[in-house]
């Protein structure tokens, strides 16, 4: 028997029980008795869609912090109360490192329910890991069409957002109050917003009687739109509808303005939605619009506190996300608290009876059908004006008057 | 010689010991282990072009990451079971290795590892426009295809074990001695009568083969992908760093490379970044300083020969 | 089918990007050509280039462009590191060692970036980013006539340089013999740290550019050193002629490419470009022309 051969069976013997050792190691130990509550997100604090990071860690965590505050969450089935530990990992806006986060949360850090990352790109994986896991997720930032685009029957992951068949006729009922050409051009990344919105608005331009000129559909993170630009602009578009991510949407516009085309209104869903939009474009963004779900002015418990809270503690200029992460947190919360107890199936039972208004307004889930599991969001129309976001649709919300054509 | 039997029975006592293993972990170590058994699948993959023929291939990655859409369009859309997908996954891979060897086999050394690069990139950018595969959303397999971790434990070390049994094998055939013979010096080997063009596709497709079963399976564990992330370059360089650490050209060089790769990714879990950036900094340092790997030092030192002496003679 | 209109606008925006592409590529080339060495990590150096002028610029109160007499010697401090360390001992060494060493480095700089500067995308933005001039009935933006202009003096730059000066001569003797030049006491390795050196000095002015037309972040390396590679391929090596030309031909490529088969093939049809080429002239398409 040769050397190589002898000490080869000895390496990777060495390299099996090496790794065995090491997994062992790191393995955690369960407790008996459970000293807290565990439960786990994955937030995109960095990468493509950092600019709703803070929303989404304020949000999530602030309901956490005051139950704390408080002595924890009292749970019936162990007559006390826990405290409860949010745990946050940073998925950098990546669906990949997302599911790997969350694997983890489930599999390492045990957490008894999870907070979903943002947009359904991420969703919808981490959705089906925590579905095959049994691990009860509540979701934000996701929208309702892309969250039933996945094709499967959820059973563990519940949505509350907006519903994409109601937004996206936001835009052509704000455009009939007013004049235009009703010639419309469409920006739609590929990702699944974009393409469910895409759909959505290219159906519903014939339903409002509006003609899609030009729809132009880029790969996610494009930075040279000049040539589509260039088409929208001789299809004479007055209206420009779009859907992409905060950077993309910050080029788009800007090369817009380059090229000299100037439509009467522009809508940029979620690019045009955080602060960010504004600081990066200045004046230049003052009539931009887009839809929304949430305003401090609407009448829900404890909406109008929350906007002057977050501004406060954090120093940055609000978002309606703070909301529906914040409602989220509630709904999980209120969940646990009536299931009384750390088992994922008891849990994901009381979500299902959820029926409370909270701060994002009334939730109660749709129970199965091809809409199960979901609670869409009424929609309405912002327009960002000297720095704010204003409703100017529908009229009876609205807090101010629409600003058209773009000044 | 009664201690003849003692490397095949440790041999064996390992592998049984891997098989009964789930038995009495937990979830998490399983996952540990499966995440072990993918990357000794990857780096033997890799190992068979970059080390035993010469072929420094660094857009592994396609091949990985064509076999899991081809894995996930037969699942979804045809509705085969899990493994079977699994297998037209890796033979995906291996006609487009085939595909993929026209352009690139006349290239030599330097200019055939910049075709891989080129031509692994170009995949991952046809894929996120193509619609036929979901484009950029990729494709969500059925809720029900698939097994549990210990099934997907199980699957990827046999899996593993293939990897590692097939060079095995190959070295023995006149396809290993002409592929080593290419790696050493590719004009003498073709006097010498090796059809190069042929050795060359056959280990492209075996390799190809390997990483496509390897990415189909990793897919339906996953249950979704999508071609930003399973054609990222990470993989190509971190199946490449495997074997390098392990130490190119072995058998169980790759295994080694792979185990540590599996403990730093443990230790490093919170800090991915760091974990990226020690990798690529060891790499650096064993090309400087040990080339042959550390594998391929520990065979010379001479304590481990000795221990080697003393379990086995 | 594209309009008349849609093709010129396509034309003019390719050869003014052209001139950009060139800049980026001549460090690459440069490498290439003398040394040989397909450097990985020259993607890396240029999102370098624009990190610094993104962080250095509003600090100093500079305009970004003016920052690039800045960013250039630091860049060529660590280049001239980078070779001299790190690269200079593996070459010579087989292929192996030096590719992925090479490799190995980019990754080192992709983690870096993202330690320090997280993985956001980031851009450069001046009081005349958004500007367009009208040229010829065509809005063409202000900063891509920047871009082109400035990378036109750079090439000249780098080509009096080459032709006119000792250690150009030294660099080009090495480059064509190094064994005879090491006879006539050039120190090769000396001129080699140099050459990388300045090749990283030049990525300070393309990597700048970059920041300023496009957006970047840790990522961005290896799209832009794919597109070195197909300037290379096209234009030839050692050729600053042909560097331009290779980077207008890629640039209007992609312009017109984009315009007909979707925005979306547009960084494919550089990879094409560079396989088909690659599979009609695959050995003397990387040989010298000459200088």
């Amino acid at each position: 028997m040769s050397i190589r051969v002898r000490t080869n069976y000895l390496v990777i013997a060495a390299c099996f029980y090496l790794t065995l050792s090491f997994a062992l190691a790191v393995s955690v130990e369960c407790a008996e008795t459970p000293k807290e509550i565990k439960i786990g997100t994955s937030i995109l604090l960095t990468g493509k869609g950092a600019a709703f990071g803070p929303y989404m860690k304020w949000g999530y965590s602030t309901p956490i912090d005051d139950i704390n505050k408080s002595g924890g969450l009292y749970l019936s089935k162990y007559g006390k109360k826990l405290p409860v530990n949010l745990i946050v990992y940073d998925d950098e806006s990546r669906p990949e490192k997302a599911a790997q986060n969350i694997e983890r949360l489930i599999l390492k850090d045990k957490v008894c329910a999870l907070l979903s990352p943002a947009g359904p790109p991420t969703v919808i994986p981490t959705g089906i890991i925590a579905e095959r896991e049994k691990i009860p997720m509540v979701a934000a930032l996701c929208p309702i069409r892309a969250f039933l685009s996945a094709g499967k029957q959820w059973n563990y992951v519940w949505d509350v957002f907006f519903d994409e068949l109601e937004m996206t006729e936001q835009q052509f009922l704000l455009m009939d109050t007013v004049e235009s050409n009703r010639k419309v051009a469409l920006f739609t990344n590929n990702d699944p917003d974009g393409v469910v919105m895409g759909n959505f608005w290219s159906k519903n331009a014939q339903k409002f009687k509006y003609e899609v000129v030009y729809h132009a559909k880029f790969p996610v993170m494009t930075t040279e739109f000049s040539d589509l630009i260039r088409r929208a602009q001789e299809g004479q578009a007055e209206i420009m509808i779009g859907q992409c991510y905060v950077p993309e949407a910050i080029a788009l516009w800007r090369q817009m303005r380059v090229l000299g085309y100037k439509p009467k209104a522009a809508f940029f869903e979620k690019g045009g939605e955080p602060a960010e939009w504004w600081k990066a474009n200045g004046q230049a963004a003052q009539g931009t619009c887009v839809t929304g779900y949430w305003h401090p002015s609407l009448g829900y418990p404890g909406a109008k506190d929350l906007r002057q809270r977050f501004e406060k503690e954090t120093g940055l200029p609000y978002s309606q996300h703070i909301a529906d992460t914040y409602a989220i947190c509630q709904i999980l919360l209120d969940a646990i608290r009536r299931a009384g107890s750390l088992d994922p199936k008891e849990i994901n039972g009381a979500i299902s009876e959820t029926n409370k208004t909270f701060v994002v307004g009334p939730v109660k889930f749709k129970r199965g059908g091809p809409d199960g599991n979901t609670c869409g969001l009424s929609s309405v129309v912002l327009q960002w004006q000297n720095g704010e976001t204003q409703i100017v649709y529908p009229k009876k919300l609205a807090t101010a008057g629409f600003i058209c054509p773009l000044p | 010689m009664p201690k003849r039997w003692m490397p095949y029975s440790l041999l064996t006592f390992c592998l049984a010991g891997l098989v009964i293993l789930p038995y009495f972990i937990e979830t998490y170590t399983l996952f540990v282990f499966y995440t072990l058994f993918l990357y000794i699948s990857l780096a033997q993959s890799w190992n068979l072009l970059g080390g035993y023929s010469g072929l420094i291939s660094l857009g592994h990655a396609a091949f990985f990451g064509l076999g899991a859409y081809a894995t996930a369009l037969t699942a979804k859309y045809l509705g085969f079971h899990f493994l079977s997908a699994a297998l037209i996954g890796g033979m995906a891979a291996a006609i487009f290795s085939v595909a993929m060897a026209i352009p690139t086999f006349r290239l030599h050394g330097i200019y055939f590892a910049i075709g891989t690069i080129v031509i692994a990139e170009a995949v991952r950018l046809w894929m996120i426009n193509w619609d036929v595969a979901g484009g950029p959303l990729g494709i969500h397999f059925p809720a029900d295809c698939g097994t549990s971790l210990k099934g997907f434990y199980y699957v990827m070390m046999a899996i593993a074990g293939l990897a590692t049994a097939l060079p095995t094998v190959i070295l023995k055939t006149k396809l290993g001695f002409g592929l080593r013979a290419i790696r050493d010096n590719e004009a003498s080997a073709e006097n010498m009568g090796v059809n190069i063009f042929r050795a060359k596709l056959s280990v492209f497709a075996i390799s190809a083969f390997v990483a496509g079963i390897t990415g189909g399976i990793h897919a339906v564990k996953m249950s979704t992908i999508e071609p930003s992330s399973i054609f990222e370059a990470t993989w190509s360089l971190s199946t490449i760093n495997m074997v390098i650490i392990g130490g190119i050209g072995t058998i169980s060089g790759p295994i080694f490379g792979a185990a540590f790769f599996t403990c730093l990714a443990e230790l490093l879990a919170d800090y991915y970044t760091y974990q990226l950036l020690l990798t690529g900094i060891i790499l650096v340092l064993i090309m400087r300083f040990v080339p042959t790997g550390i594998w391929g030092w520990l065979r010379k030192t001479r304590s481990v020969k000795r221990l080697g002496r003393v379990l086995f003679a | 089918m594209m309009s008349l209109f849609t093709f010129a606008a396509g034309a003019v925006n390719g050869l003014l990007l052209g001139g950009l592409y060139a800049i980026t590529a001549l460090g690459f080339s440069m490498v290439f050509g003398v040394m040989r060495l397909v450097n990985i990590p020259h993607g890396e150096i240029l999102v370098l280039g624009a990190f610094l002028s993104y962080f250095i610029s509003p600090a100093l109160g500079f305009d970004p462009l003016l920052t690039i007499v800045l960013v250039a010697p630091i860049l060529f401090f660590i280049g001239y590191l980078i070779q001299r360390w790190l690269l200079n001992p593996v070459m010579g060494k087989g292929i192996e060692p030096v590719l992925l060493t090479a490799f190995a480095l980019s990754s080192i700089a992709h983690s870096l970036f993202i330690l320090f500067w997280s993985v956001n995308t980031r851009t450069i933005t001046t009081r005349y980013s958004d500007q367009g001039l009208k040229l010829a009935g065509l809005n063409v933006a202000l900063m891509y006539l920047i871009a082109f202009c400035l990378s036109v003096v750079g090439l000249l730059g780098i080509h009096l340089f080459i032709t006119r000066t000792y250690l150009g001569k030294a660099i080009r003797a090495a480059a064509q013999d190094p064994e005879t030049a090491r006879v006539m006491g050039i120190n090769v390795k000396s001129i080699y740290a140099l050459t990388y050196a300045i090749a990283a000095g030049i990525a300070a002015l393309g990597g700048t550019l970059i920041g300023m037309i496009y957006s970047f972040s840790p990522a961005s390396g290896l799209p832009w050193l794919l597109k070195g590679l197909v300037i290379v391929v096209l234009g030839g090596m050692g050729s600053i002629v042909g560097t331009l030309l290779g980077g207008v031909i890629l640039g209007v490529a992609e312009e017109l490419g984009a315009a007909a088969f979707g925005i979306g093939y547009r960084d494919i049809i550089g990879l094409l470009i560079f396989l088909l080429v690659l599979y009609i002239r695959p050995t003397g398409l990387f040989g010298r022309s000459s200088a």
